[in-house]
């Protein structure tokens, strides 16, 4: 095989690489079309990125498991099901796409709160086990009230976990409800009005949650009031 | 291309290593990596080529961003290879991005290189001290990456053997494709602009080391004609 057959090889895998990147974008624009050309170009170099799918990353590995993945697909039936009817007013692909990133950001916080709980010293267990040694033994009431303290705030962690677990819980099946709602108005031709007050509460809800985490999360979940 | 990233490749290579390796959010780093590398390697070129001036500037500018992408792309699968064998066996995904920073990297030393290049050839260096100034800039680019390529590799069996054996099949590449593509400076005492050149010429190792003595001794390239001679 000659240098020439070699380039030719190498051109047509680079030409059939820049197709299937082309053919998986799902929206034709100067990126889409620029990473083409650097596909054809460079393939080996840019192909992986352009045409392989990256791996979950931390942060976001815990909102596409569980009540994540729940609420991606309520979010992504609730878009399809009013795709193409008046009721996409109501709820549109651009306030899905806000409602997914702040519930990303959200299970983002919650999976590091996860794994702060999870290291050595964060133990709610342990601490009340020093805070009995330390009464039993008598020590002095410095070192006594230390422990209790930590204690308590392991305790509230503790308490904040689980309920803003239970709040992303409330909220995809809030989102489910959402979805169901618009189907219904869908296939029955009523009108979305329930859908609309859902779409506010969710809203109210992204919102409760950013407070509760304080990262000004809540600031920015005044989106798009629909339907009330 | 972001600045931010062009500072962390410089700042913090074990940083960027270990994203690399860790697959997070790697293809603005490989964006960056790319264009980074065509760029550099374009004004570095320009800068090389203006020693015989004319259209070897463009020519020049032209080819070495192709032999410098060109070499990534025959050794990032070696690289992967050998890494894989030596008992890393990473996805492809990191085994490139690796690769690119590293490459970024040494662009970035060329990029810093330029115009000390450039300066020489307006001070009149002669083209055996233009030749080693531009090898000396490969070697510190080299030197540069490398470093990020090691961190990438973390510590470990196996680490020193994966960089001799990359280190060779680089070189061996790198060499190869410069040299299928030379000339870049342009030949003394010959007025015309090619773009490539089939003369017997011995290899990049030999003409290099022919630079070298040159100059130690102060001697002009015999080709040189007597009145541009320094």
């Amino acid at each position: 095989m000659s240098l020439r057959d070699l380039l030719l090889l190498y051109a047509v895998v680079g030409l059939a690489c820049a197709v299937a990147v082309l053919r998986r974008t799902p929206a034709m624009g100067v990126r889409a079309v620029g990473s083409a050309i650097a596909t054809m170009v460079v393939w080996p170099l840019w192909a992986p990125f352009a045409l392989g799918a990256a791996p979950p990353s931390h942060a976001a590995s815990g909102s596409k498991t569980g009540v994540g993945a729940r609420i991606d697909r309520a979010l992504a039936e609730a878009v399809a099901a009013v795709a193409g009817t008046p009721m996409s007013d109501v709820f549109s692909p651009r306030v899905a796409a806000r409602i997914g990133e702040q519930v990303s950001r959200v299970a983002a916080h919650m999976e590091e709160l996860e794994a702060l709980v999870a290291r050595s010293g964060f133990d709610p267990q342990q601490s009340a086990e020093r805070l009995r040694v330390l009464e039993t033994a008598g020590a002095p009431e410095r070192s006594v009230a230390t422990a209790r303290l930590q204690h308590d705030s392991l305790l509230r962690l503790q308490q904040l976990r689980a309920a803003d677990a239970q709040a992303l819980d409330e909220l995809a099946g809030l989102l489910e409800a959402l979805r169901a709602q618009l189907l219904l108005a869908r296939y029955s031709g009523s009108s979305a009005e329930g859908a609309g007050a859902i779409v506010s509460e969710v809203w109210a809800r992204l919102e409760g949650l950013g407070i509760a985490f304080g990262d000004g999360t809540g600031a920015n979940v005044g989106g798009p009031r629909t339907g009330s | 291309m972001n600045v931010s990233t062009v500072n962390r490749l410089l700042r913090s290579p074990a940083e960027v290593a270990r994203d690399c390796k860790e697959d997070r959010d790697v293809v603005p780093l490989v964006v960056t990596a790319l264009v980074v590398l065509a760029v550099s390697a374009l004004l570095f070129g320009a800068a090389v080529g203006s020693w015989r001036g004319g259209a070897q500037i463009a020519w020049a500018a032209l080819k070495l961003p192709i032999v410098t992408l060109g070499t990534l792309v025959v050794c990032v699968p070696a690289f992967h290879a050998i890494a894989a064998v030596f008992g890393r066996p990473w996805s492809l995904r990191s085994a490139v991005a690796i690769m690119l920073a590293g490459g970024a990297r040494f662009s970035l030393v060329l990029l810093a290189a330029t115009p000390v290049v450039w300066l020489a050839i307006n001070l009149g260096a002669p083209y055996d001290a233009v030749k080693l100034l531009a090898a000396l800039a490969y070697a510190l680019g080299g030197l540069a990456s490398l470093a990020l390529i090691v961190r990438g590799l973390g510590p470990g069996r196996g680490r020193v053997a994966t960089v001799l054996t990359f280190v060779g099949v680089f070189l061996l590449v790198g060499g190869q494709t410069a040299w299928i593509l030379r000339p870049y400076i342009g030949t003394p005492g010959d007025d015309t602009v090619t773009l490539f050149t089939r003369k017997r010429e011995g290899g990049v190792a030999y003409q290099l080391w022919l630079s070298a003595e040159r100059v130690l001794q102060g001697r002009p390239h015999p080709a040189t004609p007597k009145e541009t001679a320094p």
